[in-house]
């Protein structure tokens, strides 16, 4: 722990997270006094921590690492849409890291950051219920989180299957899939792009999402079936 | 989504369109209503979700580590503009007090002379318009965020390149120079070299123009319908978040419907019919200025205290882009005129007959798009036109020779440009009706 006179005069307990090749300009990833990740711009001459000198945030960030997919999808179950999800699960990484000192070492991670996760999609979809209108009731929301916390070894072996399932697709229908998932263009730019019509970009998309889901099932109940 | 009898296949596709932001409100109703009752479903669209999640990771093309740290690199940033944010508020809030405290000392002194940005002004009135909120005078400025109402009769506003018709019962609120917002009933757009992205938002859809002249009617039951005339517009159907889901180019003679609740996109069938009442009320009006309205009927006689005025001067739009098949030769007020054949031409009769003595000045200007050709204002010259530019459903004093204008009591004038005429009507009891017909080319 140092302390560093920041850019904006104030004092920031430093807690190095993240370091840029050697040499460069270290762009680092701190903790400021309340307790909020702030990105700090500081020449490397003043580090003298390098990220391996620092186990508890190695040890934060796997943790992180291995609960990251299902931190997502729970969260996603319960807000539904992508980019609302995406603003969601980064106010969950950052709250897990604010509480990561309350977290005890012998404990589940996975199982503690997805029920942080769940209250926090949870409060978000109340607000923009509150907000639109649109939304699902609190007791859908629950059934959701209890399925998808049940089934979540379940969803482990369905990723491994979508994986087999994606190099069966041929090239185009595998390149086209991931450039829609790509979280870089939203679908409308890539119907622009492409000059397309969006309705064509969603059939299709549709009829690939139906395949890989079909693919997956095959497969589980190929696995059933052998047991 | 009804078309779906397998509920798992329903789920499945109901999840999709709420992964990319296309869900209604009423499917996210019935999407809910097959979580909650049937645990197959429930366990499909958790299934479903885990794709989408999979499949987001597989799209990432990066390890779980390298997206942690994006997602904390991201947060980070998010957590810088929000501490700008943060900041900014500190000294806006900090200023604000002062200036609070010189505001109402300013308020005393100077008075509060604040107002949004113009946005544009009332450009034309029917006879018949009435609003339901405040009221509106022709040539008053309209600012930003002011909200138009009209019960009935058509409003129309002269916005940057834009003109545009609200047809009452409506209501449209200015956003910004190029936006507006109609929360009821239909208004036309025409657009001018210049006003090209024009947009009108309604609770459905987003009409962006390219360059062209269309109608959106909006109805909360029936959802938007958006017709071109002419030209180009992307018009986009919203999601519940108000964010274009899908989107349609429409070209000249196209419409279609848009409707939220139903994830509605149609084309339909173009009715040119829907624009005849903005060509019968306004046709090539650019704007009107003092007691002038157009008709908001075609009146059955234009004859003597058949159609009086007793408040106004009705412009009335006669024939509408006829084309001359022979040169026309005319006595107007500037001397005689002639048009040579083949020029298209569009009449307008002034028409005032207050029957008494009249209680307001009844002086005013009128402005077209189109040049003027020719002002007509003797009855001779009258009658010999109407059968060539007058309507058919309409009877006319062919044989008065006193519903032109006296050269001693009434002044017609057009403008250096040719787009205005200012006309002043006197009156000669026992004679009190005054015409003037107004040919103009078209642009």
């Amino acid at each position: 722990m140092r302390f560093v006179r920041a850019h904006r005069s104030s004092f920031f307990r430093l807690q190095v997270v993240e370091q840029t090749a050697p040499g460069n300009e270290f762009d680092g990833l701190a903790v400021c006094e309340s307790h909020r990740l702030m990105h700090v711009p500081l020449h490397k001459e003043k580090l003298r921590q390098p990220l391996e000198d620092s186990p508890r945030e190695t040890d934060f960030l796997q943790k992180l690492a291995g609960a990251y997919r299902g931190i997502y999808a729970s969260v996603l179950s319960i807000v539904g849409n992508r980019a609302d999800a995406e603003d969601v699960v980064q106010e969950v990484c950052a709250i897990l890291w604010q509480k990561f000192d309350e977290f005890e070492p012998d404990k589940n991670f996975n199982k503690w950051s997805y029920g942080v996760a769940f209250l926090e999609a949870k409060a978000f979809v109340r607000h923009r219920r509150r907000r639109t209108g649109f939304g699902m009731s609190e007791d859908a929301l629950m059934k959701i989180a209890f399925a998808q916390s049940a089934g979540s070894e379940l969803f482990e072996l369905r990723r491994e299957l979508l994986h087999d399932c994606l190099n069966r697709l041929s090239l185009k229908d595998r390149r086209f899939i991931m450039d829609c998932y790509d979280s870089e263009t939203t679908l409308v730019e890539h119907a622009r792009s492409r000059s397309i019509p969006i309705a064509s970009l969603y059939t299709r998309l549709k009829r690939l999402r139906e395949r890989l889901m079909g693919c997956i099932s095959r497969h589980m109940q190929r696995e059933d079936d052998a047991f | 989504m009804s078309l779906n009898t397998d509920p798992l296949v329903e789920v499945r596709v109901l999840a999709g369109s709420l992964f990319d932001g296309t869900l209604s409100l009423k499917e996210m109703e019935r999407l809910e209503v097959l979580i909650v009752n049937d645990p197959a479903c429930l366990q499909t669209y958790v299934e479903m979700v885990n794709l989408h999640s999979d499949l987001v990771g597989e799209a990432e093309r990066q390890s779980d580590e390298q997206t942690v740290l994006r997602t904390l690199r991201e947060f980070t940033r998010t957590c810088e503009r929000r501490q700008t944010r943060k900041d900014r508020r500190n000294i806006a809030l900090t200023v604000a007090g002062a200036a609070s405290l010189c505001g109402v000392l300013g308020w005393f002194l100077i008075g509060a002379n604040f107002k949004p940005a113009s946005m544009g002004n009332v450009a034309h009135l029917t006879s018949n318009v009435s609003l339901k909120s405040n009221d509106l005078q022709l040539g008053q400025i309209l600012r930003q965020g002011s909200t138009i109402s009209v019960a009935e009769g058509i409003v129309s506003v002269e916005l940057s390149n834009v003109m545009i018709d609200l047809i009452g019962p409506a209501e449209v609120t200015l956003i910004g120079r190029k936006q507006v917002q109609l929360s009821q009933g239909a208004l036309s757009a025409h657009v001018f070299p210049g006003g090209e992205g024009f947009t009108v938002r309604t609770p459905d859809a987003e009409v962006v123009d390219q360059g062209t002249e269309f109608l959106v009617d909006y109805d909360p039951k029936r959802g938007t319908e958006v017709a071109v005339r002419q030209g180009r517009a992307q018009a986009s159907l919203l999601n519940a978040q108000g964010t274009p889901a899908m989107t349609l180019e429409l070209t000249t003679n196209r419409s279609a419907r848009f409707n939220l609740p139903q994830a509605l996109m149609e084309e339909t069938i173009f009715e040119p019919t829907q624009f005849e009442r903005i060509d019968q009320t306004r046709g090539q009006i650019r704007s009107v200025i003092g007691p002038l309205r157009t008709a908001s009927e075609i009146p059955q006689s234009l004859q003597s205290q058949q159609t009086t005025t007793p408040s106004q001067i009705l412009i009335i739009p006669e024939r509408q882009n006829i084309t001359l098949d022979k040169e026309l030769s005319v006595a107007t007020v500037t001397g005689t005129v002639v048009i040579p054949a083949g020029q298209v031409v569009s009449s307008y009769l002034l028409h005032y007959d207050p029957t008494s003595k009249a209680t307001f000045v009844p002086r005013g200007s009128v402005t077209f798009f189109g040049k003027v050709a020719a002002a007509i204002v003797s009855s001779k010259a009258l009658n010999e036109t109407d059968g060539m530019f007058g309507l058919a459903e309409t009877t006319y004093d062919t044989h008065d020779g006193f519903r032109g204008l006296e050269s001693d009591v009434d002044q017609v004038q057009i403008s250096g440009d040719q787009r205005t005429v200012s006309v002043f009507f006197g009156v000669a009891p026992p004679q009190y009706l005054d015409q003037v017909r107004v040919l103009v080319l078209a642009e």
